[in-house]
């Protein structure tokens, strides 16, 4: 019972704050999948970046206190904005009897991902990495102890990876009083119905019908790395989370270029700052996407926004770096520092990269032919739809592969086709959702509609998404 | 004609999707119905690894009991074959345990033996590999594979 109701207060502090900062960047009522799925991702990003800046002055009861404070605070303020906007006009969509059966067959798949996550322990990695680090902050009062960073013997942890994820977990743990693997399983379900609601609000987007969107997202639990691999969404790590956030940016992305409505790029800059602190591999994905939304502003000649774009995401790098080296963190040994010698001495290593990276999206037990749809998307959207929309969704799939890939150049493994072999699956995970969009957008050839679908452009008055209430 | 076009390229859409569907739904829904939901324990995940490894029954209650016993601020020393990927996790693990005790790690090479006798006011855990002392330390066995010689 003592546990159900610290569940039940560390998911409501975490939404409630998400629910605040989402109100505090948006001007209309979000619906329903929209305002859930920004909650969370919003929330978690709060309450870890709360508990950590937090935890560098105190711990304990005082620290979980100042944390669910400043939750609430940023739940009334969003509560006071919320009040302000008319209630989201009542959608035709949702009273369809078809909307209904999707809804209910994806409250099933989302049964059947919390059943699942149950069948499975934490993964290796999602205990001696993320939930060690969880585990530690909780004992420490709710903040990772600074003898941890410099701790040599506990290297194979991690130190320097962000703490988005481990800080969540710890906030689950300062909440029920007590390190539980088997609760902390909770958490990412969450994260998955997260993803999927922003999968099934950017399908509907790009693809122009919203059924479409639901079949993307009842498909998607069936590629075999979702649940039955180390990465999935069953063995705690943040692989998935991180390109449920990616994709989230992106989302708000193409919708701030079809309606230019600055909330959009407000959350697309807000949750793309958040990647590098999700994962190290997010500051990849933060890039790319920077370097996106960058080209789109530079192309519209608005050189001032692209600069506010890259703000956010550049501080919380920079404050992340600064503490690292100020609590004097052990450095990875995964890969060698970059530079032209050891890219010279190393290049002989492209082709066995390609062969490894061939190998892993057509292993047929992780993904079964799911990298062949990927790839008849790309050639279908190449042949049919040559809009710059279609050409940001390439880049953002393609920039970060080839920089995953890259990556191994520098790898410091003795060897390095084993490094790729445990690490690269888990990467392409992180793309799986932006491939989905890829599908979708290929998918979009099917329907009728015309060339450009009509976004929503959300105003005060006549406030909607494209989700459903 | 083009209407005729986009069919072909719907139905084939259609056709990638169904099989998509039909090859990897009944591995899930087999998945789902033959797994069972893992022990409601807090240490569930920690468990079922070490179990496989040192064959004992709830590991870690075992481990958190016996290193509660060891004299506060006493050091480890986990002693393992070199190369031997399977104990890598049971370092793991001993160092998620026993944090904030400092902790380190000696890796044998094939033959090489290592006493305990010269670290005396260290706690010296043994993994797949024989325990060697001499003197007349404590001496426990955690499952086969495990032995930690206590300081004295």
């Amino acid at each position: 019972m003592i546990t159900a109701v610290g569940i039940f207060a560390a998911l409501f502090t975490i939404l409630a704050a998400g629910f605040g900062v989402m109100m505090l960047l948006i001007r209309r009522r979000p619906g329903m999948w929209e305002a859930f799925a920004l909650a969370w991702l919003l929330g978690t990003a709060t309450v870890s970046l709360a508990l950590w800046t937090g935890g560098l002055f105190i711990r304990g009861i005082a620290l979980q206190m100042m944390v669910a404070v400043i939750c609430m605070i940023f739940a009334a303020l969003g509560f006071s904005h919320w009040r302000k906007f008319p209630a989201p006009a009542p959608n035709t969509h949702s009273s369809k009897t078809g909307e209904w059966i999707f809804i209910a067959l994806f409250l099933l798949e989302l049964a059947a991902i919390i059943v699942v996550s149950f069948q499975h322990t934490l993964g290796w990695d999602g205990l001696t990495v993320w939930e060690l680090k969880a585990r530690f902050a909780f004992l420490n009062g709710g903040a990772l102890p600074i003898a941890y960073f410099a701790d040599t013997a506990r290297r194979f942890s991690h130190p320097e990876y962000p703490l988005l994820l481990p800080l969540t977990e710890t906030w689950l743990y300062l909440w029920i009083g007590a390190c539980d693997q088997f609760w902390v399983k909770l958490l990412f379900p969450i994260w998955y119905a997260a993803t999927m609601s922003i999968l099934w609000m950017s399908v509907s987007l790009l693809a122009g019908k919203r059924w479409i969107g639901w079949i993307v997202v009842l498909i998607f639990p069936l590629v075999p790395c979702i649940y039955s691999a180390p990465g999935g969404i069953t063995v705690g790590y943040a692989d998935l989370p991180l390109g449920g956030i990616y994709l989230a940016a992106i989302f708000y992305l193409l919708r701030y270029m079809e309606n230019s409505a600055p909330e959009d790029f407000a959350l697309s800059v807000v949750l793309g700052a958040t990647l590098p602190w999700m994962k190290r591999e997010g500051v990849i994905l933060w890039m790319v996407l920077s370097i996106g939304s960058a080209f789109w502003f530079w192309k519209k000649r608005d050189i001032r926004a692209a600069l506010c774009s890259l703000l956010p995401g550049a501080a919380i790098i920079a404050a992340w770096s600064i503490f690292l080296r100020t609590v004097h963190s052990v450095p990875s040994r995964d890969f060698a520092p970059t530079s032209w010698a050891i890219l010279k001495t190393n290049l002989a290593r492209v082709s066995g990269i390609a062969r490894e990276f061939f190998l892993a999206i057509s292993d047929k037990s992780l993904w079964d032919f799911f990298w062949l749809l990927g790839l008849v998307a790309l050639v279908c959207i190449l042949l049919r739809e040559r809009t710059a929309r279609s050409a940001a969704l390439i880049w953002l799939l393609l920039a970060p592969l080839s920089c995953y890939c890259a990556s191994y150049i520098f790898s410091a493994w003795p060897d390095y086709i084993a490094h790729i072999d445990t690490s690269l699956p888990r990467l392409l995970m992180q793309l799986t959702p932006i491939a989905w969009l890829l599908i979708a957008l290929a998918l979009r050839s099917t329907s009728t509609l015309p060339s450009t679908p009509p976004a929503p452009r959300p105003t005060a008055q006549s406030a909607h998404g494209t989700d459903c209430s | 004609m083009r209407f005729r076009r986009k069919q072909i390229y719907a139905a084939a859409w259609a056709l990638l999707l169904s099989i998509f569907v039909a090859r990897n739904a009944p591995v899930l829904i087999t998945h789902l119905l033959h797994e069972k939901i893992i022990p409601a324990k807090p240490n569930a995940s920690m468990d079922h690894f070490l179990e496989a490894l040192l064959l004992v029954r709830e590991p870690t209650t075992r481990l958190d009991e016996i290193f509660s016993r060891l004299p506060a601020g006493s050091p480890i020393l986990f002693v393992s074959a070199r190369n031997n990927d399977r104990w890598d996790f049971v370092y793991s693990a001993v160092c998620y345990l026993t944090w904030p005790r400092k902790i380190d790690k000696v890796e044998l090479q094939p033959n090489e033996r290592f006493s305990a006798d010269m670290f005396p006011g260290t706690s010296v855990l043994f993994c797949g590999t024989p325990a060697t002392n001499t003197d007349a330390r404590s001496r426990e066995s955690i499952g086969p594979n495990l032995t930690l010689i206590a300081p004295r």
